[in-house]
């Protein structure tokens, strides 16, 4: 857990050190782009740190595809 | 305000060939022959022909308005709720194929190359590399490009070349020992990885230069027809080296620069084609973000996209680290699930707007240059 947390310090830190000065020049919109871009970044580290089994995209995607893409190879492997 | 910046339509073409070889040329042929068999090679050929329908498509939204992409044209058809249902789904499948492709590099080296090393380090590496690239710009992307193309290519070839003393012809026979299925299987999971992917390509198109656009047609069709071509004969020539075990080994080409060994002079250049398949994936990573970041700035409208670079490259990252547990979990996404979810989210939209627009195109035109 310290490697997990101690390696994303070292890349929030060049990240923000990169950005934060560019974001003062940006407008508002800019800025607030940036900010809905940090909710998933912020959620996926706490799975990543703390090994949560929470849902990530992968997931939702097998929600949504995952018994159709399966039916559509069974039916591919076993109809011709 | 950035000065928009412009590529040739030849560099384009290289750009394209980079992301369509990317690292499909090492990738496919293992998973292909094991659900294909010997009929691999017309698996290809199908998903070739299903990608030459997509590459029409493309090309004919960009004849009928250059500077428009799928979400302008789609804002302009569909209307901006419609569009923004659309584009969310894009974008996921961008973040979900960006992180595909550095997971798979990810694993080759902690499989081949580096076993004791960490897969993270890979990730946070080669992602931080694309993102610099991505933020020197298209005109960088497309210069560089030209070089580590070509030495993707030179090598993966001098391998089949001297590897050549291994092959048994007989290998190939029976084409089709279990009927027409498994090539058809074959050809659904390249649907995704590589052809479906296509779709993703056309965000890049209005960064071509104003010029006389009659050689883009010619260089992206040819190009497609020679990235089958190349494919095939990877696939015909790991048939014919390893037979029956063509399905089991992973990174066939790899493997097969192992068998090299040329009077005990010319061996262990394995290492030359693990740096052809990091360069593809590097290529391929580093245009997938690039068409992430665009897509982005697009739904989003903002001046400089630039900004969002380092943020969706985190995103990534994290994606890789948290996503999968096992190998088998990585492929069954890649090969089953993910020709589906292409499909639907980026597939439909095209042949949907390329219809209608077939039907309204002048009204779309006349729109624009109002």
């Amino acid at each position: 857990m310290f490697e997990k947390i101690l390696f994303l310090i070292i890349v929030y830190l060049s990240i923000l050190f990169y950005d934060v000065p560019k974001l003062k020049q940006k407008n508002r919109r800019e800025r607030i782009s940036y900010g809905m871009l940090m909710l998933p970044i912020i959620y996926l580290s706490l799975v990543y740190v703390m090994d949560l089994s929470w849902p990530t995209l992968d997931e939702l995607v097998h929600f949504f595809f995952s018994k159709p893409a399966q039916q559509i190879v069974t039916a591919i492997k076993s109809t011709m | 305000m950035q000065k928009k910046e412009t590529i040739s339509s030849g560099q384009m073409a290289v750009l394209f060939f980079s992301f369509m070889l990317g690292s499909s040329i090492v990738n496919i042929p293992q998973p292909l022959v094991q659900a294909a068999h010997n009929g691999a090679w017309l698996s290809i050929l199908i998903a070739n022909g299903f990608g030459m329908l997509l590459l029409a498509c493309i090309l004919y939204l960009y004849r009928k308005n250059p500077n428009l992409t799928l979400i302008d044209y789609s804002r302009r058809i569909l209307g901006k709720w419609i569009t923004l249902c659309i584009s969310i789904p894009i974008v996921l499948l961008l973040f979900l194929i960006l992180s595909y492709i550095i997971i798979d590099i990810g694993g080759f080296f902690t499989t081949t190359m580096m076993r004791e090393t960490p897969s993270y380090v890979f990730y946070a590496l080669i992602l931080l590399v694309a993102a610099l690239t991505v933020q020197a710009g298209i005109e960088v992307m497309a210069r560089m490009f030209v070089l580590l193309l070509c030495y993707s290519i030179c090598f993966s070839i001098a391998v089949l070349l001297l590897v050549s003393s291994h092959y048994q012809v007989e290998n190939l026979l029976p084409i089709f020992p279990e009927g027409l299925k498994p090539a058809i299987h074959g050809a659904y999971m390249t649907l995704g990885f590589p052809y479906g992917e296509l779709v993703l390509f056309s965000f890049l198109l209005p960064f071509i230069r104003n010029e006389k656009n009659s050689s883009l047609q010619k260089y992206m069709f040819s190009i497609l027809l020679i990235h089958g071509l190349l494919l095939i004969i990877s696939i015909l020539c790991t048939i014919m080296v390893l037979g029956s075990l063509a399905g089991t080994f992973k990174f066939s080409l790899f493997q097969l620069a192992r068998l090299i060994n040329i009077r005990e002079i010319l061996t262990r250049v394995e290492s030359f084609i693990g740096i052809a398949l990091v360069v593809g994936s590097y290529m391929k990573a580093t245009i997938m973000l690039f068409i992430l970041k665009e897509v982005l700035s697009r739904v989003l409208h903002l001046k400089d996209e630039r900004i969002l670079i380092f943020p969706v490259t985190l995103i990534s990252l994290l994606l890789t680290l948290t996503m999968f547990h096992t190998e088998i979990e990585f492929m069954e996404a890649v090969f089953v699930v993910e020709p589906l979810a292409l499909a639907i989210v980026g597939v439909l939209p095209l042949l949907f707007i390329t219809i209608v627009t077939f039907f309204r195109g002048k009204k779309i035109e006349t729109n624009n240059s109002t």
